[in-house]
């Protein structure tokens, strides 16, 4: 059967992202005064798998160990109706 | 005649194309990003760099600097021209006094390298057929939607194409100016190629080209 | 407080160690200071195990890089490594790699013009590959510096522990060098840059790549942020004009607390540090943390009371935090306020000065010097060579690198040694390397090669050697074998330096390459600079004319190197190194007199490797008939291209000197003693090393 999954890949909250804390400051100097700006990747996709259990096994070690750098980064992942 | 280098937070290559200016005997200026007064200037470039680190997109944040107002103003003013390179291109594309945007190079990486280019326009560079200039970028992949693309094409707004495509560019494009050709945009690197211990003295003749097109 | 081995062991000290801060300071030391010991005792701050050896055998001086004079321009250089952190995060530790060495630089007050890398990999296209030749490109390009050259190695040695060394170049005029001694009392210790936060601390947990249960006990990688690192530079350079300051010093290992407390011992001073001044990033951190944070993109300037604000105004330009951090004091004590609360009071020098640990273990390593011989044809063994990773072309690596922005390179990656221009004609020669074949076999002897052929490079390239910097990359200093090995090397350096009569100017140590219990092959790395008088008249790196004789310059009957490419044995060639220096004098003369078109230092696989590059890079062939070992190894030998018309000329200059003529330029093959190879299939060998899609 066909899934779809919603991976957002987001860095650690212990981790200093320069390219987050410059485009919050430029904003903010555009009078645009966001707080706390985070910046991640998003993947849509879809998968076969022969149940929703095996495909959720899948994408989890997919984003373990491929879409996100578990050194930097932490991921949440979810099923999707397509 | 005056030329003025503008300098944003993040811009690298603002000395050497200071130096390739006055080689062509202009009086050059540095302008900050956030002054506002150009109107004595005959030639704006935009330099080369990361301005903002190109954290966002290549040249999203730099466009919104206070400078940048004063140079869409003087574009509309027939008062000179204005060059961007490389990130200059990127900041005058995010700001729309050019058309088209920048992806990522087609291959993936940053690339750094001689290239051969074959001048299109030729009112413009009327004694140059072929140029050797560096490249040096990761977003260089220019592209517009058919419609723009068709006017560059049919209006003789592509200053230069690369022989062989190292970024995807839409049709091998390497150069572009606006429809008034008082706004002109390159991702080679003329400055590289100005002095006489570089490769070679390409890049003064695209100055000189763009120097004559200041009226 | 009765100190525990759980509480020793979060520290990283030893119970003698304790025991002797116990003595000095006649009681215990509390949690803050116990801080500071632990990280300016580690090996990482303190290097325990090399300061003393490198003393006494280098003659460094204490500043932040070394400098060399070309006219009234100061160069100042340095390499450092990044090895542990690209071990365990290959981007960012070569990212930030490359912005700790370039904070070197501008510590001198001078303005960065390059920088060159020696990377040292098990195999290509590795995850750990991939990473740092993505940080190296994505920090170095971004802060507009050129990566001019460098070189990539690879030895299953180093499958675990990657070695990333980078040097950094830059210019001064000479009133505006700056030093990083300390001096008067009651001046500002003043911080720009990003805000300190976590970064670097639990540096013990570092090891390993695991994924760690508890977000606590996660490893805090540093993240580099280069569009800060460009703002520091430009601001640290207006900065550096004014003349309130006295001092700069970057802050790299153990941050605030390394930074400020050396340059006020080196001055002779006290320091008082208020460390609820800093400007931080994260909340309710601790003022050990505050200390020892290596929070990249911030440096310490010195400057005189009451000029703050001259300070202040640059970094508000540039969007740099500014913080009045310290002062300096009278008497010698190091003390640490948090608001009016004192945490920490100790002496300077204790702290500054950790225990020395150096071990001089004296080894033999076998030498021969049997001569080589090779009968037979060479095709296969030169594709073999060719595309071997280590020798072939490294375009695919350095076209990711920007090598001209700043429009002053002259020559560039893919060359013997690179060239900067400096100023009017002159310019620079750089080349940086390191050969862990060579160096494993005979770390004393294998030094001296790596530092004759950096030298040969700079030569090749038209450039007068004027200084050395080093990295030392080494294993575990506790096991004997490594403690020999480091001994030899240093002494091996000190020896050829003395021997070539070119200062060692600075440098770094870096110990426990390690993994289970595996040392990585020693590995001194060593940077050249050599000053190039006139940048337009240089040799060319590639054959250039068609019927241009060519010569080898330097031994012609060569012993077996066991650390030859080609070849695997136990025992490293005897090498005469009076006459390798004298070789090298003679070539830089005749280079000078302009009668060489092309030159090409040789070095891996040997002449026909050398002969088959110059012959790939122009894609113009040539003839040679010769009896000398194709692809032997030995050190100071060069392929020269002499102007036809000039022979007699120049066999007369190169009295005394061994050479030969070993062919002429021409063809679109390389023929060698008849066996004829085409040039196309030379050049698919050679650039082989594919790109990373």
């Amino acid at each position: 059967m066909r899934y779809s999954f919603v991976v957002h890949v987001k860095m650690n909250p212990g981790v200093f992202d320069p390219r987050a804390s410059t485009i919050e400051r430029n904003l903010k100097k555009m009078s645009y005064p966001v707080e706390d700006l985070k910046i991640g990747k998003t993947f849509e996709f879809s998968l076969n798998a022969e149940s929703e259990e095996k495909a959720s096994f899948i994408v989890k070690e997919m984003a373990e160990k491929v879409l996100s750098n578990p050194v930097l980064e932490d991921f949440t992942l979810e099923r999707v109706e397509k | 005649m005056k030329a003025a280098v503008v300098v944003f937070e993040g811009t690298n290559c603002d000395r050497e194309t200071f130096q390739a200016l006055k080689a062509i005997n202009f009086d050059v200026d540095y302008i900050w990003h956030n002054w506002t007064s150009l109107e004595n200037y005959d030639m704006i470039v935009l330099p080369g760099g990361f301005s903002y680190g190109d954290y966002l997109r290549p040249g999203a944040i730099a466009r919104f600097s206070p400078v940048m107002k004063s140079v869409e103003s003087y574009t509309m003013k027939d008062r000179g021209i204005v060059v961007g390179i490389c990130n200059g291109f990127q900041i005058l594309t995010e700001s729309g006094l050019l058309p088209g945007a920048f992806l990522k190079n087609k291959y993936g990486n940053f690339i750094c390298k001689m290239v051969d280019l074959e001048v299109e326009n030729r009112d413009i560079f009327t004694d140059v057929g072929k140029l050797r200039l560096y490249i040096a970028h990761s977003d260089g992949n220019y592209t517009t939607d058919e419609k723009t693309l068709d006017l560059l094409e049919r209006e003789g707004r592509v200053l230069f194409k690369y022989t062989q495509n190292p970024n995807g560019s839409i049709h091998s494009i390497a150069g572009i100016s606006n429809e008034k050709f008082n706004v002109f945009g390159m991702m080679p690197h003329p400055e590289r190629s100005s002095l006489p211990y570089h490769e070679n003295m390409d890049g003064l003749k695209v100055f000189e080209a763009l120097k004559r097109c200041v009226k | 407080m009765r100190i525990s081995s759980e509480q020793l062991e979060k520290v990283s000290m030893s119970i003698d160690e304790y025991n002797t801060i116990v003595n000095i300071l006649g009681r215990e030391p509390n949690e803050t200071e116990l801080y500071i010991f632990s990280a300016m005792w580690s090996e990482h701050c303190g290097y325990k195990h090399s300061k003393r050896l490198i003393k006494e055998y280098f003659n460094v001086s204490d500043e932040n890089a070394g400098i060399v004079w070309i006219e009234d321009v100061g160069i100042a250089f340095k390499v450092e490594s990044h090895n542990h952190p690209c071990a365990v995060e290959p981007f960012q530790g070569a990212a930030t790699g490359i912005g700790g060495i370039i904070r070197d630089i501008i510590a001198m007050g001078a303005r960065p013009v390059a920088l060159l890398d020696s990377l040292h990999f098990s195999k290509p296209h590795t995850y750990i590959y991939e990473g740092v030749i993505s940080g190296i490109s994505a920090y170095g390009n971004s802060i507009g510096v050129p990566t001019v050259g460098g070189e990539v190695r690879f030895d299953s040695a180093y499958s675990e522990n990657p070695l990333v060394n980078v040097m950094a170049v830059g210019t001064v005029k000479k009133e505006n060098l700056k030093t990083s001694k300390a001096q008067g009392v009651g001046n500002s210790v003043i911080l720009i840059g990003s805000k300190t936060g976590r970064n670097g601390l639990h540096g013990a947990s570092f090891a390993s790549r695991k994924i760690d249960q508890s977000l606590n006990d996660r490893p805090s990688v540093q993240v580099g942020d280069p569009f800060a690192e460009k703002r520091l530079i430009e601001a640290s350079m207006e900065i550096c004009e004014l003349d309130c300051i006295i001092a700069v010093q970057d802050m790299g290992a153990a941050g605030i607390l390394s930074s400020t407390t050396e340059m006020t011992h080196d001055g002779g001073l006290g320091l008082d540090l208020f460390v609820d001044r800093v400007p931080l990033r994260e909340k309710d951190m601790k003022p050990w943390e505050i200390l020892l944070s290596e929070s990249q993109e911030r440096m310490a300037f010195l400057v005189k009371k009451g000029y703050e604000h001259e300070v202040e105004k640059i970094a508000e330009k540039w969007e740099l935090d500014f913080a009045k951090i310290g002062k300096t004091t009278l008497n010698t004590e190091f003390r640490v306020f948090d608001g009016e609360k004192l945490v920490a009071s100790l002496p300077l020098s204790f702290v500054t000065e950790p225990p020395d640990l150096s071990r001089r273990i004296e080894r033999e390593y076998p030498i021969t010097d049997e001569i080589s011989e090779w009968n037979g044809t060479i095709e296969n063994e030169l594709i073999h060579l060719l595309s071997n990773p280590t020798i072939a072309s490294k375009k695919s690596v350095y076209e990711r690198y920007d090598y001209t922005v700043g429009g002053q390179t002259v020559k560039s990656p893919g060359s013997d040694a690179a060239v900067v221009h400096i100023k009017d004609s002159k310019g620079i020669a750089l080349s940086l390397g390191g050969n862990g074949r060579y160096t494993r076999l005979n770390p004393l002897e294998g030094t001296k090669a790596v530092l004759f052929e950096a030298c040969s490079n700079v030569i090749a390239s038209g450039g007068k050697p004027l200084g050395i910097t080093n990295c030392m990359n080494f294993g575990n200093p506790e096991i004997d074998e490594v403690a020999a090995q480091f001994y030899a090397a240093v002494k091996g350096l000190a020896e050829g330096s003395k021997l070539l009569d070119i200062p060692i100017t600075g440098g770094n140590v870096s110990f426990y390459n390690e993994s289970n219990g595996k040392q990585i092959s020693p590995t001194p790395v060593v940077g050249v600079i050599g000053g190039v008088e006139d940048v337009q008249r240089i040799p060319s790196s590639y054959f250039v004319n068609v019927g241009d004789p060519i010569y080898l310059v330097g031994r012609r009957e060569v012993p077996k190197n066991g650390a030859s490419m080609y070849r695997n044995s136990d025992s490293f060639c005897k090498v005469n190194w009076n006459v390798c220096a004298e070789t090298l004098h003679a070539i830089q003369q005749i280079i000078s007199k302009e009668l060489v078109i092309s030159a090409h230092d040789v070095s891996s696989g040997g002449i026909a490797v050398a002969c088959a590059e110059m012959a790939i890079g122009s894609m113009i062939g040539a003839s040679i008939s010769t009896n000398i070992h194709p692809f032997e190894e030995y050190p100071t030998r060069f392929i020269l291209e002499i102007q036809k018309g000039h022979e007699k000329e120049f066999e007369t200059e190169m009295k005394g000197i061994e050479f030969s003529k070993i062919g002429t330029i021409g063809g679109n093959s390389l023929i060698w003693n008849g066996e004829k190879i085409a040039l196309s299939t030379l050049k698919d060998s050679y650039e082989s090393l594919e790109e990373f899609e």
